[in-house]
């Protein structure tokens, strides 16, 4: 369950690289490649070991043009995923 | 010193031209470059029609035609970008000294006839190019003419006389023929060990920068992979070399798509494919001893064979700290620029090379990609594709093209993040024979691919299967 006080941290050995407003991610055992668009990029930059789940909607509702129920949503989604493929720990 | 100007054979020359006027004949809104082409192509006829009569005999005694010149097998006398002025006559109106022009097959050669030997009507003569080694014996009928005139390319002409008792042509003559005897006596003692030495038949294949010596025990093999390969044997040392070794088997074997993926390595061993492959580094680390089932190198399975040429491209790149990638892609040179065209197989690679039969086709399979501190080299490979009358060479990339049938020919932007997920699909996996494909490897293909990105320019093509996709890339580029 994610909480909104919950702390994401990305797992270590990840590779990532930057391609303008995509991202790509190497996960660690290098099977898989995951493939980020420009808000999902977004999320991912805001993942950064201190920053709450919390602290991640605010700063994509200032970014972006979104309802706070939604956003919360879709982040806890995405967050959710992004667990399930053991890119982050929460 | 070979004549051919178009490096296509004779006998494709009409399917040539027809297909350089098919392409232009159906544009009519661009007329300017029909005019231009059309020029282009009548100045080119002259000199290739000139070159078929010469080759045919067509050409009457006494007459003088002009062609230029390639290769550099008579250098310092006649160098390439020369024009030669050449007198078509038969054999027996030559002597010792001149520079004749005679046919080999579907070529023109230009050589300095050494030595003459006439039994009856029988007659033979000796000719060998001034920087050549070693001479070769040809009969006289093959002679079409002898050159009389060089004209450099500031238009300069020197005419090159034989007659009226000037004997410094003659003189040369003895003289290379002096330097083919001796080099004939020195390669006796090599021929004398050959004779007593088990035979070790050795190919060498160019890869770019990179020299692979394939030294195979059993004749067959060796024929058969060297023609395969269409293997011009590389003059120079090899940076790697593969002992390679067939084992015989009587089970049928299962051949994997890659070899790539099924590697298992302990100390300098590896073993691939469950044992269809395997082999050792050493005693030096540019040694390579491998043992092939014989099922890998038949049929449709020796394109599976290749990918062991290609670890062991990465094996020889990884010695020589090249900085160079092998991709999926065809590369064609057009105006002294490298163009590639990239995609995974089904996109049209061999499709484009043969719609592209006009220039100088590289590759439709795997082409070699070269970074240097100033620019980036697109080379051929010995690697094979469906494309048959592939040429090797090299020119400065000019810029790629990920492709994919489509119902117009169109060019058009393509995302960075797009780009370099196409192109690193198509990298050959940049894996040492030596080494397991791992993470880093994927790493790299990415990395490769977004520093071409950053490089070259990228573009997406759809193309119909028609050659007009040329015109697209000449309203882009020039």
């Amino acid at each position: 369950m994610i909480r909104l006080d919950s702390i994401p941290i990305p797992v270590n050995g990840l590779y990532v690289k930057e391609l303008g407003d995509t991202i790509i991610i190497l996960s660690d055992n290098g099977d898989e490649l995951h493939s980020l668009d420009e808000v999902g990029g977004f999320i991912w930059r805001s993942i950064n070991g201190s920053s709450t789940v919390q602290d991640i909607i605010v700063m994509l509702l200032q970014e972006y043009d979104v309802g706070k129920s939604q956003a919360e949503e879709d982040i806890k989604n995405f967050l959710f995923e992004l667990e399930e493929k053991k890119l982050i720990k929460i | 010193m070979s004549l051919i100007y178009f490096k296509q054979k004779a006998s494709s020359f009409k399917e040539y031209y027809l297909a350089l006027f098919r392409l232009f004949s159906p544009i009519s809104k661009l007329q300017s470059l029909n005019v231009r082409c059309s020029m282009a192509i009548k100045e080119k006829h002259k000199l290739a029609s000139d070159w078929l009569d010469l080759l045919n005999g067509l050409i009457p005694h006494g007459t003088i035609v002009e062609l230029p010149v390639l290769t550099g097998s008579m250098v310092p006398l006649i160098v390439p970008g020369n024009t030669i002025r050449i007198m078509a006559l038969s054999g027996k109106q030559i002597r010792r000294g001149d520079i004749i022009v005679f046919r080999e097959g579907k070529t023109l050669t230009t050589h300095r006839l050494l030595a003459r030997f006439t039994l009856g009507t029988w007659s033979i003569i000796y000719q060998k190019g001034d920087v050549n080694r070693l001479g070769k014996w040809i009969h006289t009928g093959q002679v079409v003419g002898m050159v009389v005139a060089v004209q450099d390319k500031n238009g300069l002409v020197t005419t090159i006389s034989n007659r009226d008792g000037d004997k410094k042509a003659r003189n040369e003559a003895l003289r290379q023929l002096a330097l083919a005897c001796w080099n004939t006596a020195l390669l006796f003692p090599r021929f004398i060990k050959n004779k007593f030495k088990i035979k070790i038949h050795e190919f060498r294949m160019e890869i770019g920068d990179s020299v692979i010596g394939i030294t195979c025990p059993t004749l067959k093999y060796f024929k058969y992979l060297s023609d395969y390969f269409s293997v011009r044997n590389s003059e120079r040392e090899p940076d790697i070399t593969v002992n390679l070794n067939f084992i015989h088997h009587e089970e049928s074997i299962e051949i994997p798509d890659s070899l790539f993926t099924t590697k298992k390595i302990m100390n300098n061993n590896f073993i691939i494919a469950h044992g269809l492959v395997h082999g050792k580094i050493g005693p030096e680390i540019n040694k390579i001893q491998l043992w092939v089932k014989t099922g890998l190198a038949h049929g449709q399975a020796i394109r599976v064979f290749e990918q062991l040429l290609y670890q062991i491209f990465y094996s020889c790149r990884k010695i020589k700290l090249n900085d160079s990638l092998l991709i999926h892609s065809s590369g064609v040179i057009y105006k002294n620029c490298g163009f590639l065209f990239a995609g995974p197989s089904g996109s049209g690679k061999s499709t484009i090379a043969s719609l592209s039969g006009d220039y100088h086709v590289l590759n439709d399979e795997v082409c070699l990609i070269e970074f240097h501190d100033a620019d980036i080299t697109l080379h051929g490979t010995p690697f094979n594709g469906y494309f048959k009358n592939k040429m090797s060479g090299s020119a400065r990339l000019k810029a790629i093209f990920i492709i994919s049938h489509g119902r117009v020919n169109s060019i058009s932007e393509i995302k960075r993040s797009e780009a370099v997920k196409q192109l690193a699909k198509e990298i050959i996996p940049p894996v040492p024979i030596e080494e397991h494909l791992n993470r880093k490897i994927f790493i790299d293909m990415l990395d490769m691919a977004d520093r071409l990105y950053r490089s070259v320019p990228i573009y997406k093509l759809e193309f119909i299967p028609d050659s007009g996709f040329w015109i697209e890339i000449d309203r882009l580029f020039y």
